[in-house]
């Protein structure tokens, strides 16, 4: 086969009935989702065995655990971001009839990637990477973490991606791609509020934010146990860790008094295009963990760094996702 | 010849467009007519005929309608 290009590529995603269990993209329920770049990969450390034989270059390779790694950056449309966010560390739930229906997603305490059934329950999923018009299939996949961001005034997503294993797809079937339905420069709206567990971010919208990044980093990875199989066995949890960075106009000391005394507020991140289409991200309880404020040079803004950490609250929780969307995901309604 | 292709996905609305790559698009819940022509170009560039293709898709069915029509 000559030589391909990106775009021609495409990426894939399906919920799994098993975890582990890969399913090609000619399954009902597949969808396709338009992606940036991705680097999706076999991941395995190779054991080269160290005997001594009157040699100083190892003589001999065996195959050993592996397991599958990789980010995927994408354009977030609400109409594929529950696919993701079901196959992470959170408690999903569904609400809605379709106009919208309204998914929500607040962080879970599991310890390990599984499949619960129902709109109450995470998933895992086969996904499927073709390039140049071949397929790779990544079985058991679950976010290891994710950051939102608004680059060039588009909500970008960037998801670490782990996977139990690799699969040649039996079929690849045939991309169906819907219209784009990402969010620009006017969509986006940033709301403070004090912390609680359910402030109401009735305010004025925040106009003083250079940049937006919400990560999410659970600390995921792959376990391999000792079995006659080569692939991982489960991917574990370790603690969450939710931060919010961004670059603030700095124009008076109150947020840097309120970073020396841990002062807590809520904040609000809000991308929508119409009420079918809407990303919501609520961190209800965000600490200052970071608030620096320097002369950068003649002709530099003076700015302050800033970066917040999401933090638990009694009676409520840290953050929680909302999408609102039309789409009706199969097998967790 | 040509076809008849019906696609249909369980998660997104009836009627919700979907662009299928060599054919056009489709709307979700509904058939589109494939004439000799598309089916020709189609096999062309994604070189398998138009039903072994789609063999084995679950999302969309194609039914051969006799003596051709239009797209």
């Amino acid at each position: 086969m000559p030589a391909g290009l990106g775009g021609a590529g495409w990426l894939a995603i399906i919920f799994e009935a098993t975890m582990g269990t890969y399913l090609a993209p000619t399954e009902v329920g597949t969808v396709w989702v338009p992606i940036l770049d991705e680097s999706l990969a076999y991941q395995e450390d190779k054991y080269y065995s160290p005997q001594i034989r009157q040699q100083t270059i190892v003589s001999e390779q065996k195959q050993s655990y592996y397991s599958v790694a990789g980010d995927v950056r994408w354009e977030v449309d609400p109409n594929f971001l529950p696919y993701f966010l079901y196959c992470s560390r959170h408690t999903p739930d569904k609400s809605g009839d379709g106009t919208p229906y309204t998914y929500e997603f607040v962080p879970s305490q599991a310890g390990s990637a599984a499949i619960t059934a129902g709109s109450s329950g995470a998933k895992t999923a086969s996904i499927t990477v073709v390039r140049n018009g071949i397929g790779f299939g990544y079985a058991g996949c679950v976010l290891g973490g994710y950051s939102f961001s608004v680059e060039e005034g588009v909500l970008i997503m960037t998801m670490n991606i782990l996977g139990l294993s690799e699969e040649t797809p039996g079929g690849l079937g045939s991309p169906a791609w819907t219209d784009p339905e990402i969010f620009g420069a006017d969509a986006h709206s940033i709301y403070l509020d004090t912390a609680g567990v359910a402030p109401a971010f009735a305010g004025a919208v925040e106009t003083n934010f250079n940049g937006f990044e919400f990560s999410v980093d659970f600390n995921a990875e792959a376990q391999n146990r000792i079995r006659a199989d080569r692939e991982a066995s489960y991917i574990s949890y370790g603690e969450t860790l939710p931060t919010l960075t961004t670059e603030l106009d700095f124009e008076d000391k109150t947020e840097y008094n309120n970073f020396k005394a841990s002062a807590k507020k809520a904040v609000r991140f809000r991308s929508s295009n119409d009420a079918n289409n809407r990303v919501t991200i609520d961190m209800y309880n965000m600490s200052y963990d970071e608030y620096n404020v320097a002369l950068g040079g003649m002709g530099d803004l003076i700015m302050a760094g800033v970066t917040m950490r999401a933090l638990g609250i009694a009676g409520g929780d840290p953050y929680e996702i909302t999408v609102d969307t039309t789409a009706d995901i199969a097998g967790v309604s | 010849m040509a076809y008849k292709l019906t696609f249909s996905h369980p998660d997104f609305p009836f009627g919700k467009r979907f662009g299928l790559t060599g054919l056009g698009s489709v709307e979700n819940g509904k058939a589109m007519i494939v004439n000799e022509e598309l089916a020709r170009r189609f096999q062309i560039r994604m070189g398998k005929p138009l039903t072994e293709h789609f063999e084995g898709n679950g999302m969309v069915k194609i039914e051969v309608i006799k003596g051709g029509g239009d797209t």
